[in-house]
């Protein structure tokens, strides 16, 4: 119910400025925090908007209460402070998003049509004192149409350069960048060990920026159908971790 | 449109200029560039090979290949310099610290930060001097000493060692500094004496010229090298004090009239002790001593000048002047003296107690990477927790006692003996005696015996009282010898002096004295309340008494910056050590001496300090480095550790007592023992890079394959490899690791014997090593928490023995907390976010009360009139409760859950710039939390308090006649003003970690706010609390740490 509520204000709020075309996120721009009352930390159930985007956060494990902190924005520039107990990224200074204590980031657009995702950035986000792993973090990306899942892409984030976590531009496959999709999940699971990669103890923590999305073309569009989804039918499918 | 279209950027840009004005006043800075120091760079720079010297091998500063590299260096400083072109450039470093001391604007402090070739900027801080037969206590000179084993055809006495000193100058007339002897063997400048000492080999030093001090006179081949360092202090301090020698390595006069007087005399003590010649006839006080000698009195011996001194009609030992060494000038110091090829530095100056990110600590990294071995003064705070110099790379001594004991008798007219501390050297025969409390003008109490202005319950000496007698006095508050000096002002004649507690001292007075314990003391008042006592006082003898003793004013442990790693390392003779030091020298002579007309006379002081407990184990540094000269400074501190015997017990109460670690570190040093220590626990310049990337990753600036990623970060500092083990919080079972090397000559099996310490079961495996000399081993040992109470150390220990070398390191534990989380988070601006780990020991849901942002109560103004006390003497006039004339009792009643209560004070608040206010707070249970700077940057707080009566306590220290203060205070309850908001992970885990925020906005501008939350259990019970200071007004406050200068010591009593 909260969801359909905060879009259906979000699109209302829309209503006139003609439909988005191809955007980035950058987290740079005008951020509505409405729904995330106690932003910058974001918790479970919390939504943010920007670029004619919604982010919201989620807490997948069992007993999940709304307020759970799973993510933050964070300001680079000031990420000596920001980050007092936590290593985020050195590489930059905007703004960005980090998902903590595995959470799940998924993004939609406001208009609730679909879009196609090319390329972002990540970089993985340690606990302070922790010893990590060359890989150390698997980054699965999910995109969903309004009832399905329609692919899922696996990327790993390294450990520390020089002591250092720094942001890398991952780009998906040109066929899962075709694909038009409603929503798009950030899956991140931390290594523990050369084989073992987990999303159960806190650990998988990542940043995320420059979120680069495109417009599917008319044909496609058309083909796929896909483009009248109501923005009440978002399928609660990230709850399961 | 948007619902709120305010850009995040923009919210952060203005919250971080509104708040600000950005000063334009100049301070000197310490500006470290990213990329290693030559005296420790392995390569890893394209184009410039490694510089650092291997293993046993010395740092040639002229070398092609160091010349090139630092070429580099200075071509990356002047880009860096280019950056702040209006800056003055205070000093260049390149050997230890890879950097420059700026004079910078705020501006350009930013400016610097936003470049990358900048690893870190640090404020300049001016830092403290902390203050013989010692050589025959250590056992150097006893026969099979290693005085008398021999090395390559040398006797093991520091031949060829060259001991660099950073203090406060030297005095090169003392015979310890002489290079010649005469015909029965004594050290002495005469030139008809025979040279006994060769050029150097391998000194790249220098003598340099300046007032006072020629080379060609002053250094000579023991003396090797004097240099002095004043860029620093010149940029802070104007005005030299007229007791110093402008721009020269002579150490400054100690002489001057009352309010006027000088400091001089440490460097020439710290360098005597450590490298001094022997058979130097010591005359104390016009009393022969006998010989002094250093510990290694073959060294050679180089002087580092940075501590000056300057006016100061505030200061508190009422000497009008000064004495302080800027961080800058020390770090040119060290710079200097590794180019020069020193073995081993001395350095008794304080220190940081929480950082190892100092740029001394730093600096003392790069030398120890080079392979000097550097000894530190663990401070002169104690018994309060605040010891100094953390690094593990330094070995930190504290101070004790030695055996020799002056002793003088008291003889009473009933036949009783009594025997203390004496230096009389005028026996008085029989003659009346009364006590102080019934010696008061007017029928008050005089028994503390002041000569001037007694404080309130106090009343002077009535000399109708007093005439023809001894006086029984009691020990506290003023200086002993304040005691003495009242007794003769009325006309007294004798002076037994009741100890307090602290310990006796031997020391000159003005009428004879001696110096009796609390309980013969009060043995002695009793009788003298009978009918006509009297008794004689005899002249002083040489005694023994049991050694060693810690003494009461070495600064104890727990380390402040790390509870995993023990500080100090271990202690050595600091009481009552008989050195070289200036003549106190009027205007007229000291004159004299500046322009050459006149050389003045060797002379000796007892002197008490952790400054004067550091030189002899820089001393035996040396003795150890001449034995070994392939031990690395981590291999001759673990000789020195693992070889300790323990100290008597000093009878102080609970952490500060001297049998526990936290005083004596291992313990007393046993130099025989320590040349042959069986095995070492080495560490070298990979294993500092590892430990570095764990506490300090940002300092850890080399290129691969030395920096963190490739060498990865150790996993916790309880593996640190020390010669102890010290773990601050075992969380159901911990396990710690240790290597240890066979230094032993030949293989030998070493089997354990562990001390479990209380609380806990310990396993250590393997059951045994067997080790070919120069193998290494590992073992580890398994701590299990077994009914050990909350928060409570147990104290343990381990004995590897192989039936001949006994290898015996401390075990300490306590129990951990099931959750762990920063105890401060700090900001400046009117709205922050702070991401934070935290350790938990459990699965579940973790809870939190949450209280703030509370901004300030400034109290009412309260007026005091100064007058110095310790930290010991605050908490006593605290636990009494009642206001004095120079102390302010503040009682705050705190309610239950309460989240923090901190107390402040600022320098912005006080009457007169430059007063020196202090500060303690008395908890319902006794405990005593205290806060000594220089200046009035004061602040105390506790977390989580329980609910009661509390006393805050505010000294006027030093300063104006009349000193003003308001009183800062802050009382976050759970449901104090909002502003501040907490988030938690929806579940934690048991040895996990999780992320927590905090995030505060909606603070007004020039605020000082406390928040903070409080982390609770599965049960709801509060396991950690984390405190958050805002202060949105100006940059954040400078806190100078005072450390007690062995001057302050003996005035303070």
């Amino acid at each position: 119910m909260k969801k359909m509520l905060k879009t259906a204000l979000a699109v209302a709020a829309l209503a006139g400025m003609g439909a988005a075309q191809s955007a980035v996120l950058t987290f740079d721009g005008a951020i509505d925090t409405t729904f995330a009352p106690f932003a910058p930390l974001l918790g479970h159930l919390d939504e943010i908007q920007t670029d004619g985007f919604w982010v919201d956060m989620y807490n997948t494990k069992a007993g999940a209460a709304a307020g759970d902190l799973v993510g933050s924005l964070v300001n680079g520039a000031d990420k000596a402070f920001t980050c007092a107990g936590l290593v985020c990224p050195s590489n930059n200074t905007s703004n960005y998003l980090v998902a903590l204590n595995d959470g799940l980031p998924d993004i939609g657009r406001l208009d609730g049509k679909t879009f196609q995702v090319t390329q972002f950035d990540a970089s993985f986000v340690a606990a302070s004192g922790d010893v990590v792993l060359p890989t150390a973090l698997l980054l699965r990306v999910e995109g969903y149409s309004a009832t399905a899942l329609v692919f899922q892409q696996d990327f790993y984030l390294p450990g520390p350069v020089s002591g250092a976590y720094n942001f890398a531009t991952y780009a998906l496959s040109a066929a899962n960048a075709a694909i038009p999709i409603v929503d798009i999940a950030f899956r991140g699971y931390a290594c523990t060990t050369a084989t073992t990669c987990t999303r159960s103890i806190d650990k998988a923590q990542f940043a995320l920026d420059n979120i680069t999305t495109a417009v599917p073309e008319a044909s496609t569009w058309m083909m796929m159908g896909l483009g009248l989804a109501a923005f009440g039918a978002f399928a609660r499918r990230r709850n399961t971790a | 449109m948007k619902l709120r279209p305010v850009s995040l950027a923009a919210l952060a840009l203005f919250a971080g200029m509104s708040t600000h004005a950005i000063a334009q006043e100049r301070r000197t800075y310490i500006v470290q560039l990213a990329g290693e120091p030559a005296a420790s760079y392995a390569g890893g720079v394209e184009g410039y090979a490694a510089t650092r010297p291997t293993d046993g091998a010395r740092f040639n500063y002229q070398n092609d290949t160091v010349q090139a590299y630092v070429n580099y260096l200075e071509g990356k400083q002047r880009s860096v310099a280019a950056i702040v072109a209006n800056a003055p450039v205070i000093a260049s470093y390149t050997t230890v610290l890879n950097g420059m001391a700026l004079s910078l604007t705020e501006a350009e402090v930013m400016q610097l930060r936003a470049s990358p070739l900048v690893a870190d900027i640090q404020a300049d801080e001016p830092r403290q001097l902390l203050t013989t037969t010692t050589s025959k206590f250590l056992g150097l000179s006893a026969p099979g000493g290693l005085w008398s084993q021999t090395v390559g055809g040398n006797l093991n006495k520091g031949e060829n060692i060259i001991i660099g000193v950073i203090d406060g100058g030297i005095w090169p007339e003392n015979p310890a500094f002489a290079d010649r002897v005469d015909g029965n063997g004594v050290p002495t400048h005469d030139l008809n004496g025979t040279q006994v000492y060769g050029a150097p080999a391998g000194w790249a030093g220098a003598c340099v010229p300046g007032t006072g001090f020629s080379p060609a006179t002053h250094c000579n081949n023991k003396l090797i090298g004097a240099r002095y360092f004043n860029t620093g202090f010149k940029a802070n301090q104007p005005v030299l004090h007229w007791t110093d020698f402008a721009d020269s390595p002579r150490d400054s006069s100690a002489g001057g009239p009352a309010g006027n007087s000088g400091h001089g005399g440490h460097g020439s003590h710290t360098s005597s002790t450590a490298g001094g010649n022997s058979l130097n006839p010591a005359i104390v006080s016009g009393i022969a001593m006998g010989d002094a000698s250093g510990m290694a009195p073959r060294a050679r011996l180089a002087m580092y000048k940075v501590c000056w001194t300057f006016p100061n009609p505030a200061a508190t030992d009422g000497t009008g002047s000064q004495n302080t060494c800027y961080t800058s000038d020390s770090v040119s110091a060290i710079d200097k003296a590794v180019q020069d090829g020193v073995h081993v530095l001395n350095y008794s100056i304080s220190g940081s107690q929480t950082s190892v990110n100092d740029p001394v600590e730093q600096a003392f990294l790069k030398a120890a990477n080079a392979g000097v071995f550097v000894a530190a003064s663990a401070g002169n705070s104690g018994p309060a927790q605040a010891v100094a110099h953390i690094s593990p790379w330094l070995t930190t001594v504290a101070a004790s006692t030695h055996d020799r004991f002056n002793q003088g008798d008291v003889n009473l007219g009933n036949g009783a003996k009594y025997s203390g501390a004496s230096l009389n050297v005028t026996p008085l025969g029989s003659s009346p005696m009364i006590r102080a409390e019934d010696a008061g003008m007017g029928g008050g109490n005089a028994n503390l015996c002041f000569s001037s202005s007694p404080p309130a319950g106090q009343v002077l000496l009535d000399p109708a009282k007093v005439a023809g007698k001894i006086v029984i006095c009691t020990r506290g508050t003023n200086a002993r010898v304040d005691k003495s000096f009242a007794v003769a002002q009325a006309g007294g004649v004798g002076m037994v002096m009741a100890d307090n507690g602290s310990g006796l001292v031997a020391e000159a007075h003005s009428v004879p004295t001696v110096h009796v314990s609390a309980a013969d003391g009060a043995a002695i008042k009793t009788y003298a309340m009978g009918a006509s006592p009297t008794g004689a006082i005899s002249a002083f003898y040489a005694g023994s008494v049991p050694a060693p003793v810690m003494a009461s004013f070495s600064s104890r442990g727990p380390n402040a910056g790390d509870a995993n790693m023990l500080k100090p390392d271990l202690t050595a003779p600091g009481v009552d050590i008989i050195a070289a030091v200036t003549a106190d020298l009027g205007m007229a002579d000291k004159d004299a001496v500046a322009n050459g007309t006149l050389t003045p006379p060797a002379q000796f002081a007892s002197y008490q300090g952790t400054s004067m407990s550091s030189p002899h184990v820089a001393g035996i540094g040396a003795l150890l480095r001449q034995a070994h000269p392939t031990w690395s400074p981590a291999a001759i501190k673990s000789a020195l550790m693992t070889t300790t015997t323990t100290t008597l017990n000093d009878g102080q109460p609970g952490l500060a007592n001297g049998l526990l670690p936290w005083a004596q570190g291992t313990g007393h040093i046993v130099p025989n023992k320590a040349t042959d220590p069986g095995l070492v626990f080495d560490n070298g310049p990979t294993d500092w890079i590892r430990y570095q990337c764990k506490v300090n990753a940002a300092a850890v600036t080399t290129p691969a394959p030395n920096n963190c990623a490739t060498l990865g970060a150790i996993d916790e500092t309880y593996n640190v490899n020390i010669p102890s083990i010290t773990v601050g919080a075992v969380t159901g079972t911990t396990t710690v690791t240790r290597k240890v090397k066979n230094v032993g000559g030949s293989t030998a099996t070493y089997t354990p014997t562990i001390v479990a310490p209380t609380g806990f079961t310990a396993v250590v495996a393997p059951a045994s090593l067997t080790l070919a000399d120069g193998a290494v081993g590992t073992f580890t040992v398994k701590l299990t928490s077994a009914g050990a109470a909350d928060n409570t150390w147990g104290y343990g220990s381990l004995t590897w023995s192989d039936g001949t070398h006994n290898v015996k390191i401390p075990v300490t534990a306590r129990a951990g907390k099931a959750i762990t989380a920063p105890t401060l988070l700090t900001g400046t601006t009117t709205s922050g976010t702070r991401l934070v780990t935290v350790k938990t020991g459990f699965a579940g849901k973790m809870t939190a009360n949450k209280g703030g942002m509370v901004p300030v109560t400034l109290g009412a103004q309260v007026a005091l009139a100064p007058a110095a006390m310790t930290s010991a003497g605050l908490k006593t006039a605290c636990t009494n409760g009642n206001d004095l004339a120079n102390v302010k009792v503040y009682n705050v009643a705190i309610p239950a859950g309460t989240i923090a209560a901190r107390f402040a004070l600022r320098d912005a608040d006080v009457g007169t710039a430059g007063d020196d206010n202090d500060m303690g707070m008395l908890t319902p249970d006794g405990t005593w939390i205290y806060s000594g700077n220089d200046g009035s940057n004061e602040g105390v707080e506790i977390a989580s308090p329980a609910a009661g009566n509390y006393k805050v306590c505010v000294v006027a220290y030093g300063g104006a006649a009349s000193m003003t203060h308001k009183l800062s205070s802050w009382v976050v309850g759970a449901g104090a003003p909002a502003g501040l908001n907490v988030m938690l992970p929806g579940q934690v885990f048991a040895a996990g970690t999780a992320t927590v925020g905090f995030a505060w906005s909606g603070l007004g501008a020039n605020g000082r706010y406390v928040g903070g939350a409080q982390f609770k259990d599965l049960g709801g019970v509060v396991q950690a609390t984390t405190l958050v200071h805002v202060d949105t007004g100006a940059a954040p406050l400078s806190e100078p740490a005072k450390d007690l200068s062995p001057k302050a010591l003996a005035k303070l009593d």
